[in-house]
């Protein structure tokens, strides 16, 4: 047989190419747009000040994270802030399609809503994160952690996820009070899952320990990143002296809130600034969003800023003071300045047919406008800063407890330092109920807006009345939530349909 | 299995292209369906991909959209996938092709084949679960150079109406009344309040007097008339160009074509503009070696607007159709005179307080929007493919194939200065770079050899392929001047990405054909694949298939039935995978599915890292199984063509984002979760009528009916089922797209809405009972998005010079959810959005025969549920052709071989169950307001030198 070359050739091209199958790392390849756990490893391994990251995270995750911009209504605790503000009486909103509508309404609650798994995936998100951190940095049993980094690290972790149970167990149960052991949400930290609906003194039995190891981690640190965005000693007294309240130990509330006041200084020459910067002396702890974290329209000022392009300002969907705690402010005082429709800060010159219309305008906010007008335009729209704490709450947690705890002239001496610097004439010599109802009443008034209310409420077991009210609005369709009880099935939410469908330890929901 | 009959089909012994070469179709033991070139270059479509509508059986095409230049979704033999893709693999010139399907004119289409089954579709093993469309391009041409001129002009305009809206002012406003009047409970209050809910009033009289407290619509004129769908709209032009050369001599041949294409939407900024260019030769170099080669380059530019969802107010066809007709378009002074600028142009009205605020969309106005901004996607796509062809020792050939392409696309999107969203922050721009990459090398090695009437081929392979794509963002707000959009003129940095994406495939393949004296055909075909979207111990899969073929016309008992003239029985069996997932809730394909990954994003300066996924190494191939059998007869000397196949398709190990307890800590887990079956008929039925002489007239018919059913599910699933995509639910025995949810009961004896609700009777029993509060109703089956039946009819009928021929399409069954109706049902929940006139009927104490809520702005009235279900049936017509060819004795003294004039018409008309929804755009079954199909209609010209 005549061999041909050409065939020899071919042959050995084939042998060639068959042989130059790859090798296994052909098939290797690295994510780009994400690190993989591989790399996020290498870089920890080789500087383990990283796990900063992880904590950084959680710190996004309080101002996003969940179902995070989804929807222009969706931003975070900011926005929950604003959702369990509109749930009870100190807000009057008057329109009835649009967003936060159905909040107002006590209709947003059902398992199929947005709102229940933003929420609800939110916090998880948070816990998830702040559970991974500990895993990483918690001690071994009977070591104790000397690396100020790491302990600080752990400090924040343990405050994050303590803040995130508050939140949850708070949204989906009664206030401790009302039924330590009624079902709350499930419990997830480092070591254990508990899938079903663990009791309410189980979660608060986690708050507690976590809010205990975190201050121990921060205490005597001060703000050590220089940053009010960082979350310190003081913010975690401000979340354990709430925790404490709800658990009626008045007594602790109120040292731990006298801890999370020595974080800040009040300063009432602050008060018409706009609440949109942690600079205020007051803030202790917040977040910084510039133009890379803005949601834009889906932020916090783009709804409450009565002045600005948002939905709250140009759009038209305002929130206003109720007529019941705006009549109760004095004239002496500078948070009077908070309310009423003032030409100075409507500088895109908005009509504000509506409420001229309907007399409306001295319930329009001014307390919060965002930093773009406040700056006359040389910070970017939408990047005013969140403020996640200041220290005028913890004046009236400790007035609070204190009086609770029996001890009136320390209430008294409380209210008063906060009180003078709003207003000079201030000076509250009350006793018994009517200095209970006065700090109460000036806590309303100073915490409007900033997602104070609804705990309170639920705490003391109040009943709202927006029939209190002439501006709340009358002519909604299935606004039938006029008055009622802190225990109200509407003050709670149901559990998320996703988390009910895949979740079979939750067996109960709520009504 | 050729489609559309020509006059002069004798051929039926057609050569078709199969995986890594061709067959002849008596051959083929598997399911393949082809449409010529000729077939393609009828219609007027920008994207190829939209000329398979309604022209293979077995194959569900969803006009998504009608943007210019956009793709057809396409689906063969059902919906294969759930959290991965069910997109069908496209080889274009015999290599996977990721480049753009815009960038190929059809006019250089040669044929495009389907390849359904797993016989056919094995060889392609990865990612052919969801069938294979070979497109395969012009080649030249070895016996006499041939030159071809086509052009033609027309119109677009929009093919689907508006849904019945309310357009006059007068009627929104007395029906808007008394949804106040039900809500406040006087008619005073009412008219007190209509102005104040709804921020304007077009009518020249008092702001309480608009409808007075009887309901009586004032008398005064009105100050503006302006319609929201005559300023957005527009008739746009269509043009297309093509020449093309073929040519060659004995030892080889050429291709040459030039083409080009302009479409303009029928909105303002949506067009789509294409220049082509492709070029291909082969060669045969001596005796045993020949080379092939070809390159395509195409410049596409495609205008649109940002049109992505209901929610999305700069979305034309929603805005146009849900905003109350009492808004203007354009701002009118005090006394209803329309404003202008200092430019003398009109000033648009966004509602926002300036000539009043609107209910609906403050700070928005679409037509200006359109206008202003801009959403512009220039892509550069590059395919090449090159060949070498060995034979060696008379009966083997060792083939090299190589395929590059290349897709370069500049997406850069403007939002203006001017007013809007982007107002405040002076205007922003987003720039997209993308570069996708492509390439594909296999070493073939075949055997064919003919021993007396055993007729033998077998061929084994190794293939590379690799993907690249990267990715480069930019985002810029404030700019200076507010007409020029470039960075340069921008302040503000707002946001900065890059990356890349990496996707191989490695395969080892076999395959054996054999026949018996042209009687009895074998085939069988083995790949192995490995995928890098897999942990390296889950990462390979091996696929494999069997087929046989029996030509019972072949055989010599039938050598006396003489009305037989083709007979061919076919059955096949194999499995090919799919290893594409998607991130949950996405259809972004996940290529690193197997790790676990973390997002770093700036907070504030400092690096922040959040959980992006949760990795599962387990993760491998999600496998189908397909059984064929097919019937081909060829009858009454091709009177009668019939081609019949039934299929079983079922899918294993279903690549699943199993969703998780959120309290867990993550909300899904990726795993090979579910197995479910796709199972149906489909037929071409071909009639040549016997016609007289220089007459011709032939009838296509397709159909296709399948259904869908899931198999198994994981245990702790069983009962409740996997929610999926809200409105379905995943449950063994049930078809992933039956709707499941509530069942509307109609309205209760004050005019609210009531659902069914599961409920006991005193004893105990079970008993059907409604609720006015829907979350607490039962869900239940209440339809099904799949179609009961699918086809299509081509009509062709040509008289000398004179060829005629008409296209249909339909569908019959298969509900859809319209949600756009269903929005526009509101019982008066928004104020400011307009209704659809249905409402004119809703309950009152006077009409309480009515099933539609009372307008008391109820939120809940107009909920989901079966209520706003709609039949899905429809009959479309695809396309009517006339031509005329001029005689060629005229011809040949103008040295014209072939000359041509036509007119044509495209999306002529739809018959549907509801004016304004287009059941073809919603494969999955849930309506939105997608840009509407086109109606297209062009005089052509076509010359052959």
């Amino acid at each position: 047989m005549k061999i041909n070359m050409k065939s020899i050739f071919g042959v050995l091209l084939l042998g060639a190419a068959m042989l130059t199958a790859c090798s296994e790392d052909y098939l290797e390849t690295k994510p780009t747009h994400v690190l993989d756990q591989e790399s996020v490893n290498d870089v920890m391994q080789a500087d383990p000040a990283q796990v900063q990251a992880y904590v950084t995270g959680a710190l996004l995750n309080t101002y996003c994270g969940g179902d995070y911009w989804t929807s222009h209504d969706d931003f975070g605790i900011p926005a929950l802030k604003l959702v369990t503000d509109l749930m009870c009486d100190d807000i009057a909103y008057t329109n009835d399609n649009h967003f936060f509508c159905y909040d107002y309404q006590m209709d947003n609650r059902l398992g199929n809503y947005r709102r229940t798994s933003a929420a609800w995936n939110q916090f998880y998100n948070i816990i998830d994160g702040c559970n991974t951190i500990v895993t990483m940095l918690k001690p071994a049993e009977g070591e104790t952690v000397e690396d100020d980094q790491i302990a600080t690290m752990l400090g924040s972790a343990y405050t994050m996820r303590a803040w995130a149970y508050y939140w949850l167990v708070n949204l989906w149960q009664h206030a401790y009070s009302v039924n330590p052991d009624a079902p709350g949400v499930p419990l997830k930290n480092e070591v254990e899952y508990r899938a079903e609906r663990v009791p309410v003194k189980d979660i608060y039995a986690q708050m507690t320990s976590d809010l205990k190891l975190a201050y121990g981690y921060l205490e005597g640190k001060g703000y050590y990143g220089g940053s009010k965005g960082d979350v310190t000693e003081y913010s975690a007294a401000f979340i354990y002296a709430n925790v404490l309240m709800m658990m009626s130990e008045h007594e602790e509330a109120a040292k731990y809130a006298e801890k999370a006041i020595a974080g800040g200084s009040l300063n009432g020459a602050q008060l018409m600034s706009g609440f949109n910067s942690l600079d205020m002396d007051e803030v202790i702890w917040g977040y910084v969003v510039n133009d890379e974290t803005t949601g834009y329209y889906a932020s916090l000022f783009s709804h409450i800023d009565s002045y600005f392009i948002g939905y709250g300002g140009q759009v038209g969907y305002r929130k206003m003071i109720s007529s019941e705690l705006y009549d109760q402010i004095k004239d002496t005082d500078i948070r009077k300045g908070w309310f009423g429709y003032n030409e100075n800060y409507n500088l895109l010159g908005i009509v504000y047919e509506y409420e001229e219309y309907y007399g409306l305008t001295q319930y329009i906010s001014n307390k919060f406008r965002d930093v773009y007008m406040t700056t006359m335009g040389s910070a970017s729209p939408f990047t005013s800063a969140i403020i996640h704490q200041r220290i005028a709450e913890m004046y009236f947690v400790a007035a609070e407890a204190y009086y609770l705890a029996g001890n009136t002239s320390k209430a008294q001496q409380m209210l008063n330092a906060i009180m003078v610097t709003r207003d000079t004439t201030y000076n509250c010599t009350l006793s018994g109920q009517a200095l209970y109802d006065e700090i109460c009443l000036q806590k309303r008034i100073e915490m409007w807006e900033e997602g104070c209310r609804y705990f309170d409420v639920k705490r003391r077991g109040e009943t709202i009345d927006r029939k209190k009210s002439t501006n709340h609005s009358a002519s909604l369709t299935n606004f039938n939530a006029w008055t009622y009880e802190s225990t109200d099935y509407r003050m709670i939410y149901r559990i998320p349909k996703n988390e009910l469908d895949n979740n079979p330890s939750i067996t109960e929901d709520n009504k | 299995m050729v489609v559309a009959l020509k006059e002069d089909t004798h051929a039926i012994d057609d050569v078709v292209v199969v995986a890594y070469g061709t067959a002849k179709k008596s051959s083929l033991t598997g399911a393949v369906s082809t449409v010529s070139g000729e077939d393609v270059a009828k219609l007027q479509v920008s994207n190829v991909s939209k000329a398979l509508e309604g022209a293979v059986p077995g194959v569900q095409v969803a006009m998504s959209s009608g943007q210019p230049g956009s793709s057809a979704t396409i689906r063969v033999r059902g919906i294969g996938s759930i959290n991965s893709s069910s997109a069908p693999l496209y080889v274009v010139d015999g290599m996977p092709y990721d480049g753009s399907i815009a960038a190929i004119n059809p006019s250089d289409i040669e044929s495009m084949t389907v390849l359904k089954d797993a016989a056919s579709t094995a060889l392609y093993g990865s990612r052919a679960a969801n069938g294979v469309i070979i497109i395969t391009t012009k080649k030249g041409n070895r016996e006499k150079t041939k030159v071809t001129f086509e052009g033609r002009v027309g119109v677009n305009s929009r093919g689907i109406s508006e849904y019945d809206i309310m357009k006059d002012p007068g009627e929104y406003m007395v029906t808007y009344w008394q949804k106040l009047k039900n809500e406040l409970g006087s008619g005073a209050a009412a008219s007190e309040s209509l102005y104040a809910e709804l921020g304007y009033n077009p009518y020249d009289c008092n702001n309480t007097m608009i409808v007075d407290a009887n309901g009586n619509l004032t008398t005064a004129p009105l100050k503006w008339t302006d319609d929201w769908e005559d300023e957005a709209f527009r008739t746009g032009m269509r043009q297309e160009y093509n020449v093309s050369l073929q040519g060659g001599n004995d030892r080889s041949s050429h291709f040459l074509s030039l083409g080009y294409l302009e479409d303009e939407g029928i909105i303002k900024k949506s067009d789509y503009e294409r220049l082509s260019i492709r070029a291909n030769g082969d060669y045969q170099v001596n005796d045993f070696i020949k080379v092939n080669g070809s390159v395509a380059y195409a410049r596409g530019e495609m205008n649109q607007q940002a049109i992505s969802s209901l929610a999305n107010y700069v979305n034309t066809f929603m805005f146009t159709q849900s905003i109350a007709p009492i808004y203007p378009v354009y701002g009118y002074d005090e006394d209803g005179n329309r404003v202008y600028d200092e430019n003398g142009k009109p000033v648009y009205d966004f509602g926002n307080g300036e000539f009043g605020t609107r209910a609906y969309a403050s700070n928005q106005n679409v037509v200006a929007s359109d206008d202003a901004n801009r959403y512009r996607t220039l892509t550069d796509n590059l395919s090449t493919r090159f060949g070498v062809n060995i034979k060696f020792l008379k009966d083997f050939t060792f083939a090299v194939n190589g395929g590059y392409d290349l897709t370069n696309q500049a997406i850069d999107r403007f939002q203006t200065p001017s007013f809007g969203d982007a107002e405040q922050s002076g205007g922003r721009a987003y720039k997209y770079r993308t570069r996708y990459e492509t390439y594909t090398i296999n070493e073939l090695l075949t055997y064919a050899k003919k021993f007396g009437k055993h007729d033998v081929d077998v061929m084994v392979g190794h293939e590379n392929y690799n993907y690249t794509y990267n990715y480069l963002y930019n985002e810029k707000t404030n700019f200076f001047d507010p007409y020029v959009d470039e960075f340069s003129n921008s302040l503000i940095m707002g946001g900065m990405n890059s990356y890349t994406q990496e996707y191989k495939v490695e395969s080892y393949m076999a395959r054996a054909n054999y026949n018996y004296d042209e009687r009895y055909y074998v085939s069988a075909s083995y790949r192995r694949d490995g995928s890098s979207r897999f942990a390296k111990d889950n990462r390979w899969g091996n696929f494999w298939s069997v087929g046989a073929s029996w030509r019972i016309s072949n055989e010599q008992f039938m050598k006396d039935v003489e009305w037989v003239d083709n007979l061919s029985l076919r059955a096949s069996y194999g499995s090919v995978g799919n290893d594409d997932i998607y991130y949950p809730g996405s259809s972004s394909s996940n290529y690193y599915a197997y790790k676990t990954q973390y997002s770093v994003s700036n907070s504030d300066g400092a690096a922040s890292l959040t959980k992006y996924y949760e990795g599962n190494p387990d993760l491998t191939w999600e496998t189908s199984y397909n059984l064929n059998v097919g019937l081909s007869a060829t009858m009454f000397k091709n009177i009668l063509n019939v081609d019949f196949e039934y299929f079983h398709k079922r899918t294993e190990d279903m690549l699943y984002n199993m969703p998780q307890p959120m309290s867990s800590g993550i909300s899904s887990l990726s795993m090979n979760a579910l197995t479910m079956q796709n199972k149906g008929i489909e037929f071409t039925l071909g009639v040549n009528i016997p016609m007289p002489k220089d007459f011709y007239w032939n009838w296509t018919f397709t159909g296709t009916h399948y259904t869908n059913e899931v198999l198994d599910i994981p245990e702790d699933k069983r009962e409740a089922g996997i929610t999926h995509q809200a409105y379905y639910n995943i449950r063994e025995g049930r078809s992933v797209y039956d709707f499941y949810y509530y069942k509307y009961a109609g309205v209760n004896e004050n005019g609210k809405a009531t659902w069914y609700v599961d409920s006991e009777d005193e004893d105990g029993n079970p008993i059907l009972d409604t609720t006015t509060d829907y979350s607490s109703a039962t869900k239940y089956y209440i339809g099904t998005a799949l179609p009961d039946f699918q086809g299509g009819v081509q009509m062709e009928f040509g008289w000398k010079g004179i060829d005629f021929s008409i296209g249909l399409n339909y569908q019959i069954g298969g509900d859809v959810y319209d949600s756009m109706y269903a929005g526009f049902m509101h019982a008066g929940s928004g104020a400011g959005d307009n209704w659809h006139r249905d409402i004119l009927n809703a309950w009152t104490p006077e009409n309480k025969d009515s099933n539609i809520p009372v307008l008391d702005g109820d939120q809940n009235a107009n909920v989901f549920s079966d209520r706003f279900l709609i039949d899905g049936s429809y009959l479309n017509l695809r396309n009517i052709t006339l031509g005329y060819t001029f005689p060629k004795a005229w011809m040949r003294k103008l040295q014209i071989e072939k000359a041509r004039v036509y007119v044509v018409a495209d999306n002529v008309a739809i018959w549907s169950k509801r004016k304004g929804m287009d059941p073809r755009q919603y494969i999955e079954g849930q309506s939105a307001a997608n840009y509407s199909t086109i109606r297209t209609i062009s005089a052509g010209l076509s010359l052959t030198f």
